[in-house]
């Protein structure tokens, strides 16, 4: 399977994807919110099995989450990026039922983005205290500590 | 007299709650698992994370992509030199550097001396959490002996930081080629008699064999990588699917050890192996290190261009990944580092169920975990 496949199907099926292959060395998706669920869905179906990484990510005006996919049986990889613009109380459909991994993944995000998995079992704080206030990898974050931003 | 029988079926104990850890010696390090139990039987496992987070990522974002390096020995500081070199890696990708082959093939000495000193502690510190308290003696020597080389040519024993972008930071020492050839007939003879020493007991296997099984399809589903998802047959080694540093440049013959039990004792297996496919490589490398320097040219400020770059190495503990997204400036915009240990965390959240507590420090010793590796 190519990256041209991979664009014809996935197509047919969803509307208003972006697909983009300069930027990396891999074919990168960027879905809306509402057609990420099902554009994993079918991507799983596609045989990628290996939910690599999740990054959390902040674009400035968009906050959002960097999923590295693998093909474990041809090491093919995508990379598909959910933006989200609401950045008051951002939300996408949690991962968990299809990959494993997306669990610890998504409590991670959720901890130092705050991006809410909807439907994710056990949407609580991993890193920090129960009681920490804001999301510290968010780039508008304040660091009154100077712990790490000088 | 009428004889009273119990009928121990329908007797259910109160579930309750208990933690293991931060300071539990079987978790090496400050890693938090709050344990539902049904009296000794483990019903479901919470990680609480967070006790020794640096938010590394975080720093990476305030400083030069030179300094980053040296946060990377913070994270799995017995794989420190495998860190820095995926970091190294990265930048030189981004930057379409091409480093002199003495480099590559210096690296992945180094990676691999790295990857058997990792192993051999795995080895003493999961002999003690089973209750074999000798390992640990026997495992120290041979890790220092590493640590001395180390120490001889990177003037550190465990946070390196000997990569740089574009090479690394000194030359071999002297006494560099000599000592691991002198190195490897030892751990060579001795890696057997460990194994039995663990592998000959009767309760050790016990212990290990039927315990803590991960399938072919939860391990690639979890998220596991390295001996853990090679114990369970997923054939992911990074040297072999997409060879870095000495192994794009040399035919170095070496196999990838899988096992598919995907038990406690499978996983053990594999990094015993390892340990011997590991100084294979070193044998090969070691007469023939080229001679054409040990650094390229980079600029003083390096500024990656405008993009995002991946570069996944093999750790000891398995695929280390560094997600690099630049805007162009002299520090990065973003840093994700994809720990192994991370994911394989995942892993025991599942496989632990339905264990006694005994069992889940086996599971947990054998699946290797480095805390701020996780944390980061």
């Amino acid at each position: 399977m190519t990256n041209t496949d991979i664009i014809k199907a996935l197509e047919k099926q969803f509307q208003n994807l972006e697909f983009d292959e300069e930027t990396t060395a891999f074919l990168n998706i960027t879905v809306s919110p509402e057609n990420y669920l099902d554009v994993m869905t079918a991507l799983r179906q596609m045989d990628f099995d290996y939910l690599f990484s999740m990054t959390g990510m902040d674009w400035g005006a968009e906050l959002g989450v960097t999923n590295h996919l693998e093909n474990t049986k041809t090491g093919m990889m995508v990379v598909v990026k959910v933006k989200l613009s609401n950045r008051e109380n951002p939300e996408v459909p949690t991962l968990e039922n299809i990959w494993k991994t997306a669990h610890l993944h998504e409590r991670e995000i959720f901890d130092l983005f705050g991006v809410n998995f909807k439907g994710h079992s056990v949407m609580k704080r991993l890193l920090l205290t129960e009681d920490w206030e804001g999301y510290p990898m968010r780039k508008d974050w304040q660091d009154e500590t100077k712990m790490i931003i000088r | 007299m009428e004889q009273v029988t119990l009928n121990t079926g329908d007797l259910k104990s109160q579930e309750y709650f208990l933690n293991m850890g931060p300071q539990h010696p079987a978790t090496h390090g400050v890693l938090r698992l709050i344990l539902t139990m049904d009296g000794e039987i483990v019903k479901n496992i919470e990680p609480d994370l967070g006790y020794i987070h640096r938010s590394i990522e975080k720093q990476c974002e305030y400083e030069g992509y030179k300094q980053i390096i040296h946060l990377t020995d913070r994270m799995d500081y017995l794989s420190s030199h495998m860190n820095n070199e995926a970091v190294a890696l990265a930048i030189e990708q981004a930057l379409e550097i091409e480093v002199p082959e003495r480099v590559k093939v210096i690296r992945t000495l180094m990676d691999e001396l790295t990857r058997i000193a990792s192993h051999l502690l795995w080895w003493g510190v999961m002999g003690m959490d089973v209750g074999a308290l000798t390992t640990f003696m026997y495992a120290f020597r041979d890790r220092e002996m590493i640590n001395d080389i180390m120490e001889e040519t990177c003037g550190a024993r465990l946070t390196m930081s000997y990569s740089t972008p574009g090479g690394v930071m000194f030359d071999l020492h002297p006494n560099f080629v000599k000592r691991v050839k002198a190195f490897i007939p030892h751990l060579r003879s001795v890696i057997p008699k460990y194994d039995e020493l663990l592998t000959g007991n009767v309760i050790f296997q016990k212990r290990m064999k039927g315990v803590g099984i991960l399938s072919y399809e939860d391990a690639i589903s979890h998220g596991a990588s390295g001996p853990v998802a090679r114990g369970s047959g997923v054939s992911c080694d990074r040297r072999k699917k997409d060879p870095y540093s000495a192994f794009a440049i040399r035919d170095i013959d070496f196999k990838e050890i899988l096992y598919t039990e995907g038990d406690n004792l499978a996983r053990y297996n594999v990094r015993m192996k390892e340990m011997l496919e590991s100084l294979n490589i070193i044998e090969q490398l070691i007469d023939h290190i080229p001679d054409d320097g040990i650094q390229a040219k980079t600029k003083a400020l390096i500024k990656l261009p405008k993009g995002e770059f991946l570069q996944r190495v093999e750790t000891a503990r398995g695929d280390l990944g560094v997600y690099i997204v630049s805007d162009g400036k002299k520090n990065p915009y973003r840093v994700k580092f994809r720990s192994p240990g991370f994911s394989n965390l995942n892993a025991l959240i599942e496989i632990g169920k339905g264990h006694l507590i005994a069992d889940v420090v086996a599971i947990m010793s054998t699946l290797d975990f480095v805390v701020p590796d996780i944390d980061r």
